[in-house]
């Protein structure tokens, strides 16, 4: 065994990293179509509203 | 069959075709938490070592899924483009424009899930090969299309552009599946397939296919979440947006 095979990581290290991001990635994808949702919704309440003008100065 | 007899016209309609989708969500989601947990317990607890790759073959468990949902979705949502452009039917673009974000994300894991697996067992997190270069490609065709479709303000001709390229594209999903084939690659060939017998062990396989079921039914809840709000967005002046937003403030 050499030094390379050494500072090898194990199967663990890859297996943890591909399934981390794996999970990370549909976090994100949740949250962001979440988070395009509520923002959709807020702006949509907000033309809901009556217009109310402003008093003069 | 006549289609509009059979009522299949009804569900094209977006005031439609909202409540339904926001009824199936809540159903795809636990399906693809339920199959989630199956596939990996499958896959970590029940599938042997294996005798060549030992452990760093349980990847496989993602990256597979992964890869055949990023095809599966440019697929689909070429398939949609298609019918949204001879139809005339604004349900097919939006769906389009749906799945597109989440078949970038597919394509961007297996390709990642893919270096994790190749460093350990080629030696490399990356080669030019022909497997790897055309799903790096699928990659950049979602994203074209993404960037073409955000790019064009009038939804309309956003629609037309964006489905244009989609099917042009559709092109590269042969020659990802077949690349295997045509060239001398470092990628393996396919494992499972129509044709032939699958060359793993029977646990192997179904912890893989539970996990495709998994990646399928986050894929349809995904999607139809994100149509629902892309439906919102562009029904925005609508009466029927109205009444509903005037039902969730009550």
């Amino acid at each position: 065994m050499n030094g390379g095979e050494l500072l090898m990581p194990g199967p663990a290290f890859y297996i943890a990293w591909a399934y981390g991001f794996a999970i990370a990635c549909v976090i994100a994808e949740i949250l962001l179509v979440r988070r395009r949702k509520r923002t959709i919704l807020k702006h949509l309440s907000l033309m809901q509203r009556p217009n109310i003008e402003s008093p003069n100065p | 069959m006549d289609l509009a007899k059979a009522g299949w016209f009804k569900y094209a309609s977006p005031v439609t075709f909202y409540a339904l989708a926001g009824k199936l969500i809540p159903a795809f989601s636990v399906a693809a938490i339920v199959f989630s947990v199956m596939g990996l317990y499958t896959g970590f607890y029940v599938a042997p070592t294996d005798h060549q790759q030992g452990e760093i073959y349980r990847i496989i468990f993602i990256h597979v899924p992964a890869a055949w949902m990023s095809m599966f979705l440019y697929v689909v949502m070429a398939g949609y483009a298609a019918l949204g452009l001879i139809l005339n039917a604004r349900l097919s673009f939006i769906m389009a424009s749906a799945l597109a974000p989440t078949g970038a994300m597919f394509t961007l894991l297996a390709l990642v899930t893919g270096s994790f697996w190749g460093k350990p067992a080629w030696g490399t997190w990356w080669v030019w090969d022909a497997r790897l270069t055309s799903e790096l490609i699928l990659l950049f065709l979602y994203m074209g299309y993404i960037a073409l479709h955000d790019a064009i303000e009038d939804p309309y001709r956003a629609d037309r552009a964006g489905a244009i390229l989609a099917l042009v594209g559709i092109v590269n999903v042969p020659i990802i599946y077949f690349s295997v084939q045509w060239w001398n690659t470092l990628h393996q060939g396919a494992s499972v397939s129509l044709t032939s017998s699958p060359t793993m062990a029977h646990t192997m396989l179904s912890a893989m296919l539970i996990m495709a079921l998994a990646c399928w039914m986050y894929s349809i809840a995904i999607v139809l979440a994100r149509a629902r709000s892309i439906i919102l967005e562009r029904e925005r002046h609508s009466q029927w947006v109205a009444d509903l937003l005037a039902g969730y403030s009550q």
